[in-house]
């Protein structure tokens, strides 16, 4: 009985001895790569072709794209305020950056099942919105990475345009058509978070309107 | 600090050799007969409420807090269907102390949304006690003390056991727990106990749509064996808790705006059906238990207990994430915990009893590499003591205890976050914090009870309770992902008091008893947190910013519970409670206090030939909205009040020597859609629906 008790109390020893050498209090720098750091969206001027029931969107030579960036705050530079004009289409395209600078955009693609981009903010009937996007085997998807953006009327003043990429959850983006681009309700209709939430003022002109 | 813990062990092997050389001198001297019975782990003169093996046997197969809540003033504070907490009078979390097999159970509790690593199958009672007792359990008693307390081990030869087999209708949940005793014919006094319980649950339904991963996966298990000599006690326990739960994708927010989106709507529009597929965010936890108990009894009734414990709890939480990193956990935590409890009690032959006690607790906390994501705690050693004194008298129908306590914890924190200034450079700068912090604490507390008659009996308790502040309250500084908001910690919050007095009225005769409790506590530096009105802005949009605060609170409430015997087969029991808290700083309401509630039942009770007892219960719960409330810190208005029915009956079946009960219990019966003020996703779902649970007991 003596012995029983002995060995228990070895074993007690032992395994105390064991638990406390297993403390270590050092902290390690955790680099947090899940962060999107800043962002770019570009506008380059198309040209629109009518073909039956849709579009075909060629490349024009001599057009300069507009490159609007953002930074970890999802702010443009200071003063930003784009012009875009009537009747013009432009190629939008998303760019973005994780916390390392690396691009990461093609990311959203990849997992197009759970990505929408919203483009909020112009009045209604101002603008034109399509999703380009195509996936690994060259189907079409809706995402937002790539669109063209069309602007079929101008406005007095500027508006405050937003683009919302939204990390949309389990089952919402079946719920999604490439006709809710605009959808005011996102938030409540479509459940998740936002990956990127970028405002800029834009102010769609007529054509030969002067810069302000 | 390590070396001084290594004196630890030394002093244990020390103390027990002392202690067993003494029952080997009083063993010869004396040549007695003792007999060990299990000690019961509460004063009489707590204000407490026991739940015995039978009550346990009707709630079999929830969490622990649904298993406690039908004690007056208890309620839950859930997080969705799949996380439940107990909330003893207003208080949960940090501010109550739960017990398990004596040893408090360390784990990540200052979050919200983890529930306790208990197994209630393990239990063979359940005490709660409402009083402030950190004089005998320790600190973070401030608002009571959940007690999980198993069987006694068997001492004499032959094999016995139990299996339960539970089935529930919401969310297909199928448990299963078994449990087998032996001792050894060769060995008189020892015993052995093995121990477990699988459980699976998928997707619950509120009283119209499904909740969206709500699926919970448990995997429990534990052994213990003992021996006893005349004068010692001697006992190891081993368990695991292993749970995989998700949380309610409809709860995943993103910013105030998404907040905002889904309140107005107040329901998941997406229909997500049944699956017993959990995804992410979900969260994992396994937290292992080690125990090793000696208890020793000297002559003139003293007796010595050692306890030491070791408990790792290990935390993982998996959120939406960019990429393939869902598989990757978001927070990795391991918690390790050495405990040693060591009471020395003298009992004179007048009744009185005097305790002395020494509590020492050592833990450790890492975050594990590999999360790619700031770490939202930080590593951190802490170290606390405490010694205390107990005096119990006893003088005619009067009983009193009374004791004293000194606590001393040093913390000490570090850790690392990446931060983007997010000027043009977006360059990454690394930023240490933390620091070490001291607290002191002295306690104090006095009970009585007055066994005024035979019928009546009143007994009081005022106690004085701390705890020190949690890693997150002093150093979380970050996006609480999927919750929507960031929140910031404050390193110069200070100790937390409270000060409880409570008082239990209790009547008992044949055809009425009833307790009525009473209390009244004041929290000096209560901590919480608030929005402060400003606003975190990110590339994904903007966020409330919540800053931790201390203030001094009030908390006042009663509970009445009885029943009334029309009958031997008819009964009426009752169950009401309610709270009234303020922020006494700022002159607000505290958030997340429970609302006015009654429970009521009918019971019946038949006696058959061939069985032993039979039961059928019809209940009614009312609980009305929450009209103390701050509009300012909350999302959104309380729900409204609520009616539920409950109905349930049970029966136990003699089969040859042994015992088969059967129970089955219809929650929700009418299958109403409600929102309860105590439940977290309140802002995006509903509660459940109706449940029909079928209960299966065979003892041998």
């Amino acid at each position: 009985m003596n012995k029983l008790r002995n060995y228990s109390l070895a074993i007690l020893v032992a395994l105390i001895a064991l638990t406390f050498n297993a403390c270590k209090k050092d902290p390690k720098p955790e680099v947090p790569e899940e962060e999107i750091g800043k962002a770019e969206l570009t506008f380059l001027e198309v040209e629109r072709e009518e073909h039956g029931d849709h579009y075909h969107y060629n490349p024009i030579a001599e057009a300069k794209p507009t490159i609007i960036t953002f930074d970890s705050k999802g702010l443009p530079p200071i003063g930003t305020h784009l012009h875009l004009t009537e009747g013009k289409t432009y190629k939008l395209t998303l760019k973005s950056f994780d916390f390392a600078n690396r691009e990461m955009q093609q990311e959203f693609l990849e997992k197009h099942n759970i990505h929408q981009a919203f483009i909020l903010g112009a009045p209604d009937g101002i603008l034109t919105y399509v999703y380009a996007d195509r996936d690994k085997e060259n189907k079409k998807i809706n995402v937002g990475v790539m669109g063209y953006l069309t602007v079929d009327e101008h406005t007095e003043t500027g508006f405050t345009f937003r683009y919302v990429l939204r990390h949309l959850n389990p089952g919402v983006k079946a719920s999604i058509t490439a006709a809710n681009w605009n959808d005011i309700n996102f938030a409540s209709k479509f459940a998740g978070a936002n990956d990127l939430d970028l405002k800029f003022e834009l102010h769609p002109v007529h054509e030969g309107e002067h810069e302000h | 600090m390590l070396r001084r813990l290594l004196l630890i062990p030394a002093f244990i092997v020390l103390l027990s050799g002392y202690a067993q050389a003494q029952v080997l001198i009083d063993s010869i001297k004396l040549k007695e007969v003792s007999i060990v019975d299990k000690v019961r782990p509460i004063s009489r003169t707590s204000i407490s409420v026991t739940l015995s093996e039978k009550q346990l046997q009707q709630t079999k197969g929830s969490g622990l807090a649904e298993t406690i809540k039908e004690v007056p003033g208890v309620s839950i504070l859930k997080t969705g269907s799949t996380i439940s907490k107990p909330v003893i009078e207003g208080m949960h979390g940090n501010r109550i102390l739960i017990l398990n097999n004596g040893i408090r159970l360390e784990a990540q509790q200052w979050g919200l949304e983890h529930a306790p690593e208990i197994d209630p199958f393990l239990a063979s009672r359940i005490h709660v006690i409402k009083g402030a007792e950190s004089v005998r359990y320790g600190a973070e008693a401030i608002g009571g003390v959940i007690i999980v307390e198993p069987p006694s081990l068997p001492s004499s030869a032959g094999i016995s056991g139990g299996l339960n087999l539970i089935g529930a209708s919401n969310g297909r949940l199928g448990t299963t727990s078994g449990m087998l005793n032996g001792g050894l014919k060769s060995l008189p006094g020892f015993g052995w106990r093995l121990q477990g319980t699988l459980k699976k649950s998928g997707n619950v339904r509120s009283a119209e749509y499904y909740l969206g991963n709500t699926g919970v996966q448990e995997l429990n298990y534990s052994a213990a064996a003992g021996y006893h000599t005349g004068k010692a006690l001697y006992e190891v326990y081993y368990s695991r808790f292993g749970t995989e739960l998700g949380i309610l994708y409809s709860a995943h927010v993103g910013t105030r705006e998404d907040i905002d989106a889904r309140i107005a709507i107040g329901r998941p529009l997406e229909n997500y059906g049944f699956t017993y597929n959990i995804s992410a965010p979900r969260q994992k936890v396994v937290h292992d238990l080690f125990k090793a108990k000696a208890h020793y009894d000297f002559i003139d009734r003293q007796s010595l207990d050692i306890t030491y414990g070791f408990q790792k709890n290990q935390r993982k939480e998996y959120d939406f994430r960019r990429g393939d990193r869902e598989a990757l956990p978001i927070t990795d935590l391991i918690l390790n915990t050495h405990t040693l409890d060591m009471v020395f009690e003298k009992q004179n032959l007048n009744g009185t009893k005097r305790l002395h006690g020494f509590n020492g607790i050592f833990q450790v906390n890492n975050n594990i590499p590999g999360t790619l994501a700031n770490t939202f705690i930080p590593n951190y050693d802490s170290f606390t003591g405490g010694i205390f004194l107990i005096q119990r008298w006893l003088k005619n129908n009067f009983e009193f205890e009374g004791g004293l306590r000194y606590d001393f914890k040093l913390f000490d924190a570090a850790g690392y976050r990446y931060a983007n200034n997010g000027d043009e450079s977006s360059e990454i700068t690394e930023q240490y914090y933390g620091g070490q912090s001291r607290f002191h604490n002295i306690t104090g507390s006095f009970g009585t009870l007055w066994k005024i008659n035979l019928y009546w009996q009143l007994g009081s308790n005022l106690g004085l309770a701390w705890r020190a502040p949690t890693a997150n309250e002093l150093f979380s500084n970050g996006l609480h992902h999927g919750a929507g908001l960031y929140e910031i910690g404050d390193p110069n919050i200070k100790t937390e008091q409270g000060y409880k007095w409570i008082n239990a009225l209790k009547y008992y005769r044949e055809k009425l008893n009833f307790t009525l409790d009473a209390y009244a506590q004041y929290i000096n530096n209560y901590i919480y947190s608030e929005p402060d009105k400003t606003f975190r802005q990110t590339v994904s949009g903007t966020y409330p910013i919540f800053r931790y605060k201390q203030t001094n609170a009030s908390f006042f409430g009663t509970s009445l519970s009885g029943t009334y015997r029309f009958s031997e087969v008819l009964s009426y029991k009752f169950n009401a409670a309610l709270i009234r808290a303020r922020d006494l700083g700022n002159r607000k309401y505290l958030p997340y206090i429970p609302s006015d509630r009654v429970d009521q039942h009918i019971h019946l009770d038949f006696q058959f030939k061939n069985l032993n007892s039979a039961w059928i219960q019809a209940g009614h719960s009312f609980v009305r909205r929450q009209t103390r409330y701050e509009p300012e810190s909350d999302y959104a208005t309380p729900p409204g009040a609520y009616h539920l029915f409950q109905l349930s009956g049970g029966t136990t079946i003699k089969v040859g020597e042994q015992e088969l009960g059967l129970n089955l219990s219809v929650d929700n019966l009418f299958n109403t859609l409600y929102k309860e003020y105590m439940n977290r996703y309140r802002y995006y779902t509903h509660d459940m629906g109706r449940n029909i649970t079928i209960r299966l007991a065979y003892n041998f």
